[in-house]
């Protein structure tokens, strides 16, 4: 096995957003909010839902995608309670991600890791940068896929129609435009099922904050 | 299989894992495995009735006599001690979505092997 072919292709960002809006289009046609995932997962995909107790204690991990590709192991606790609903919808779709963006790279390496050891040195000796590119493309495929573009630009718009009748706000807002989306996020992240740090890295990345003025409302 | 044919009704049902869990009061890591074939299922009667009653499927009908058949068929069904290397192999993973958004440590990999191994 070389570890030197074990390489993240680089995906643009426009690549990443359009591959989790087809995705959603075709796994998730209803088009309302939230995103159901875990219908997605398990009626759509066809994927298990496979809860391990102490996955999070013992192994730091909330979820994982199976290398035979045919579920979603997670955490027993943050899978069944409601508390943690929104963390565990962004992991299962991550791992999603992980499935669309990198189901070569699975199907490549397990024809050559043959037993547990050797997929441990397989993960120790994974470049940490390799890593972290393909944790950064899941979750950007993730953030995309639970928080469609054209609907946070609606939800924006609406949030800023409510800001504008004060008229402190909007003055705020030209000057520390984050310590006013840290006030309107809890309305997005409720229509939307995700944490205040999604919305706040999607707005970031869509470069729809702070709104402009001629935002449909 | 019983895992089987319930989970078919699950799923036509629209009802996910979790939901079908708290609804019957299942811990769902053991209802995962007996979905997946790797656990019996349960024996007592009662529960059998809850289950359908769940899923929609009528005391006395086809189906139902299908149901107690299937648990009665899979009441063989033992959990290795220790999984297969193969078996293990399969359900490791090859990225993580770790607390601390870093590579898990050898000893976390460790712990997640021996989980596997044991069929937890």
């Amino acid at each position: 096995m070389n570890q030197g072919d074990f390489k993240c292709q680089w995906i643009d960002k426009e690549e990443l957003w359009e591959r989790a809006d087809k995705f959603r289009s075709e796994y998730w046609p209803e088009q309302s909010l939230p995103v159901d995932i875990e219908q997605i997962v398990e009626f759509r995909l066809k994927l298990d839902i496979v809860p391990m107790h102490n996955l999070q204690s013992d192994n730091d991990m909330e979820a994982c995608l199976k290398m035979d590709l045919s579920g979603i192991v997670v955490d027993y606790d943050r899978y069944m309670n409601t508390k943690y609903a929104n963390r565990m919808r962004f992991s299962f779709a991550h791992e999603i991600g992980h499935f669309i963006l990198h189901k070569h790279i699975y199907n490549n390496y397990k024809r050559q890791i043959i037993t547990p050891e050797e997929w441990k040195n397989f993960i120790v000796d994974m470049s940490d940068t390799e890593y972290r590119d393909f944790e950064w493309q899941a979750n950007e495929f993730a953030g995309r896929l639970l928080v469609p573009s054209d609907k946070l630009g609606v939800a924006i718009g609406e949030a800023y129609g409510a800001l504008k009748a004060d008229k402190n706000l909007i003055a705020y807002l030209n000057k520390d435009p984050d310590a006013v989306l840290s006030r309107v996020s809890p309305q997005l992240c409720r229509i939307f099922g995700v944490s205040e740090s999604v919305i706040e890295r999607r707005v970031e990345r869509e470069k729809l904050w702070p709104p402009k003025a001629n935002l449909s409302v | 299989m019983f895992g089987d044919f319930i989970k078919e009704k699950r799923i036509n049902k629209g009802i996910t894992l979790r939901e079908f869990c708290r609804l019957l009061e299942l811990d769902a890591s053991n209802w995962s495995k007996i979905e997946r074939g790797v656990m019996s299922p349960p024996q007592d009667e009662e529960k059998l009735k809850q289950i359908a009653k769940v899923l929609g499927i009528r005391l006395k009908s086809a189906e139902w006599e299908e149901l107690k058949d299937k648990a009665s068929i899979g009441a063989g069904i033992i959990p290795p001690d220790i999984l297969s290397d193969k078996k293990t192999l399969n359900c490791l993973p090859m990225f993580f979505r770790t607390i601390r958004s870093e590579k898990p440590t050898p000893e976390e990999l460790d712990k997640l092997i021996n989980k596997i191994k044991r069929g937890e």
